[in-house]
């Protein structure tokens, strides 16, 4: 079912604006606008920026745990997306966007498209949907991970907090990343905020 | 909802018949998941479908085609050739964006959060929120020591520019100098590298650690790539032979009295002696307007 | 006196504009798009195949609007189609469902069906004709009337969504074999390089990379300007390359389009369009050419409309570049491929009209540089 709330054509240029000042400068954390979408979801902001970006071009990947309940979520997030954006889901290895819900991809990551030399364009570009997403871990109550960025897009250093994703999940990114080859981040959490991890910045784990 | 067919979101009128920035949403996609991959792997040229637009190839397609793909209602644009303004086809450009989104333009740099531009940057210093968008007519630099695709994508694979330096090198050998202009070879974030496109080698230094994201597309050629803020952009040169800018010592505007701005240099007609002017007509008419240099 | 500054860009474009309407050199009657249409087919159908639509009207209008520059009608048949959506594929079509017009072959005196001459003036003299001032129109249209064939091929729509059917449906049309089925038949052609169902390369969407396969360089040469293909086939021709091509069969025709009807699932014509077609067996002038498993390949060409020398010259390209190991420019895919899109050339070689005084001075400074060093020695 076409979710009609989405206006194609204003709301995508919006929200890919943010899209691209967050790729742009690694670490910084955007809010999103407010698009009054009802995906299947609890967190629909994952969903938005995939609305954005998807069409019968690109191809997808829905990952999340083996719980047969998020299994049911996958299935039909999988259907939201392509019923909305008119893009085809394939195997995790061939996806051109990956959205990954519960914090991990318990290890699949590895198998996702890096590129290639002659062409490191042709990679996965990854959502992740997160927690929450802070500069320095201020949401007490649930457990974060600290990263430290640095590279192209960062003045210096700058610190990331996110709640809601596995450590490993992290190391497995970074494991799978050899510059130029690599995949792009993108982490979405459930208040509407983005930051953006490409494979050109620095990760260290605090 | 408010009817968008004729009107952009700020009550200015669009072009009847036509999608909002004329692209329509495919296009627009595809080119913004190229810009997304071209941030990531700055320096790097990604291949893109690239449209035929109202404008002919080698006159700004790529350029317009980012500028069309990125541009919403609260923006403001700045077309700029050789660093004009009224230059007759930064006009052309800037009046298609103007009926195909209804944006609203300037010519003032200070103003401008999207900046288009056709061999120069301008001399203002730059803020966080402004993109300039580069048309490119070459955006491979290793095009004039080999004209084969297929060898320079392998080379750029291979992080191979020994062509390159040795071009350099006998450049040197023969000139005593480092003789290339505009499109003066640069390395971006240490990895690729990078055609600036034909921006003088005055505003070469301006692309390293700059606070601003800089976008690059060949329409023609069909590539993007990108400098994201803060990386580092190294013009190529030997310890010896050091790379220069060009050179304009003892020269001064004749409008706004500036020595430190990039100049175009003319034949006054009637004494037949040269006279110079800021390329940067926007920049020259603030600092003539205000007498302050 | 100081510098003016040049500002009123837009003004001097808008002058410029009315400048072009008054270059005209007399005043006879503004040619119609209607006259151009019907009495310049062949630029009509060059205009329609350097630009990649099938549209005799808009093609006939962008003619009329460029003042015959026949590239920059190209480029506005192009820019037009750009702006078009794209809602759908046809089904493949087979150019044995022609209706011929003109059907040729060199490689054999004798063929079924027999050789076709058709509208040509390949056996004409070529002397100006001073006494025909303005075109002998009355025989032209008995002539026409009398193949009762309709020379639109249009695609016509019906309301209902049913497809109207073909120009050739409904009469009674020999159909000719193929020369080159004949000779395949005989085990003396390669095969096909592709399946019928295999997704053909797309270059509209995504950018040529290299080794190129056959159906991105028959897309690419079947919208190719028709000069800059008639000089890359012809230094083949002469020698600048080892292929050489016998015609089996050049055909002038209508082939009817089919598509899947949306709804109902049948295939459904939607017209005719009006194609030239060159299959060249690369047999080799002097020394035979052979393939390794000892056989002839086919070259082969496909433009929209009546255009002789870009289908041929098609056909002779697509021998020189699937060479396996090119020596010579015509042999060269980059080199073919990316200088033959007259829209790409004509807009990068007048791009040099654009300023380029910054880059200029640029290079001024560096020439004055090595010039004083020299002074300095």
């Amino acid at each position: 079912m076409r979710d009609t709330a989405f206006d194609v054509t204003f709301d995508s240029q919006i929200i890919f604006r943010s899209l691209l000042d967050a790729m742009a400068r690694p670490g910084s954390i955007l809010r999103l606008p407010d698009v009054i979408i009802t995906p299947p979801v609890a967190n629909k902001y994952p969903l938005i920026l995939l609305m954005t970006l998807l069409d019968h071009e690109v191809s997808f990947c829905v990952s999340g745990h083996g719980d047969a309940n998020v299994n049911a979520d996958r299935q039909a997030v999988a259907e939201y997306l392509g019923s909305n954006t008119g893009s085809k889901e394939s195997a995790i290895g061939d996806a051109d966007f990956i959205l990954v819900c519960g914090g991990s991809s318990h290890g699949l990551i590895r198998r996702v498209k890096q590129g290639t030399l002659e062409y490191p364009d042709e990679s996965a570009t990854v959502v992740y949907d997160v927690g929450s997403i802070g500069d320095q871990g201020y949401d007490g109550h649930d457990e974060y991970i600290l990263l430290e960025l640095s590279g192209p897009g960062i003045a210096g250093k700058c610190m990331i907090a996110i709640s809601g994703m596995e450590q490993a999940e992290i190391e497995d990114v970074l494991a799978v990343s050899n510059y130029p080859l690599g995949i792009d981040a993108i982490l979405s959490d459930r208040y509407g905020n983005i930051a953006c991890i490409p494979r050109s910045t620095n990760v260290r784990v605090m | 909802m408010t009817d968008r067919s004729t009107l952009a979101g700020n009550g200015r009128k669009i072009e009847k018949g036509y999608n909002f920035a004329f692209l329509d949403e495919f296009t627009k996609r595809e080119i913004r998941r190229k810009i997304l991959k071209a941030v990531a792997i700055p320096g790097y040229q990604v291949p893109f479908g690239s449209r035929e637009m109202p404008l002919a190839k080698g006159w700004g397609t790529g350029g317009i085609q980012i500028t069309l793909s990125i541009i919403g209602e609260p923006d403001v644009l700045k077309v700029i050739d050789q660093g004009s303004d009224d230059s007759v086809n930064a006009v052309n450009i800037r009046n298609l964006v103007e009926r195909m989104t209804g944006a609203q333009t300037t010519a003032d740099t200070t103003k401008a959060t999207i900046i288009q531009t056709r061999h120069r940057i301008p001399e203002e210093v730059l803020k966080a929120e402004q993109i300039v968008v580069f048309q490119v007519p070459f955006p491979e630099p290793l095009r004039s020591i080999e004209p084969s695709e297929q060898v320079t994508r392998q080379m750029h694979a291979r992080k191979d520019y020994s062509g390159m330096w040795l071009h350099l090198y006998e450049d040197i050998v023969k000139h005593g100098r480092i003789t290339i202009g505009a499109r003066y070879p640069v390395m971006v974030n240490g990895r690729y590298l990078m055609d600036p496109s034909p921006i003088p080698r005055w505003d070469v230094p301006r692309l390293d650690q700059a606070p601003v994201l800089h976008l690059f597309c060949a329409g023609r050629e069909k590539r993007i790539y990108a400098i994201a803020p803060y990386t580092s952009v190294e013009p190529l040169e030997f310890e010896d032979y050091t790379f220069e800018v060009e050179d304009f010592s003892g020269k001064i505007c004749e409008r706004c009295g500036s020595s430190d701005t990039f100049l175009d240099e003319m034949i006054d007609e009637t004494t037949g002696s040269k006279k110079y002017f800021c390329s940067d007509t926007s920049f020259c008419d603030k600092r003539q307007g205000s007498g302050e240099i | 006196m100081g510098y003016v500054l040049v500002k009123g860009g837009g003004e001097a474009i808008k002058n410029a504009e009315a400048m072009v309407g008054s270059m005209r050199s007399g005043d006879s009657d503004a040619v119609t798009t209607a006259q151009v249409k019907d009495g310049m087919r062949l630029a009509v159908d060059q205009v329609m195949g350097e630009g990649g639509l099938y549209a005799q009207d808009l093609a006939a209008l962008a003619i009329r609007q460029a003042n015959g520059d026949l590239i920059e009608a190209s480029f506005l048949i192009r820019a037009y189609r750009s702006t078009l959506p794209r809602t759908g594929y046809s089904e493949n079509s087979d150019t044995r469902d022609m209706f011929v017009l003109r059907r040729i072959s060199s490689a054999f005196k004798d063929i079924p069906g027999g050789q076709v001459l058709g509208p040509t003036i390949d056996y004409t003299q070529r002397l100006l004709d001073f006494g025909e001032k303005d075109g002998d129109e009355e025989v032209d249209r008995e002539l026409s009337g009398e193949a009762n064939v309709s020379a639109d091929g249009s695609t016509d729509r019906g309301a209902d969504g049913e497809g109207t059917g073909s120009a050739a449906e409904g009469f009674d049309i020999p159909k000719f074999s193929k020369v080159a089925d004949l000779l395949r038949e005989e085990e003396l052609l390669e095969d096909a390089s592709a399946n019928p169902d295999d997704e053909p390369f797309d270059i509209t969407r995504e950018s040529l990379r290299f080794p190129a396969p056959r159906s991105a360089c028959l897309q690419t040469l079947a919208r190719g300007e028709t000069g800059a293909m008639l000089a890359f086939a012809y230094s083949s021709l002469r020698g600048y390359g080892s292929v050489h091509p016998t015609i089996a069969e050049l055909r002038v025709g209508y082939v009817p389009l089919r598509i899947t009807h949306p709804y109902t699932g049948n295939a459904v014509s939607i017209g005719d369009v009006q194609v030239t077609e060159c299959e060249g067996i690369l047999s080799g002038v002097g020394t035979t050419r052979i393939t390794d498993e000892n056989k002839f390949s086919l070259g082969y060409g496909l433009v929209f409309g009546h255009n002789e020398k870009k289908a041929i010259s098609m056909s002779i390209l697509d021998g020189t570049l699937a060479v396996s190991e090119p020596k010579s420019p015509a042999e060269d895919q980059e080199f073919v491929l990316y200088h033959i899109d007259g829209i790409d050339a004509m807009g990068f070689v007048e791009h040099l009209k654009l300023p380029h005084y910054v880059t200029f001075q640029s290079g001024l400074d560096r020439l004055r540089a090595v010039q004083n060093e020299v002074e300095d020695d």
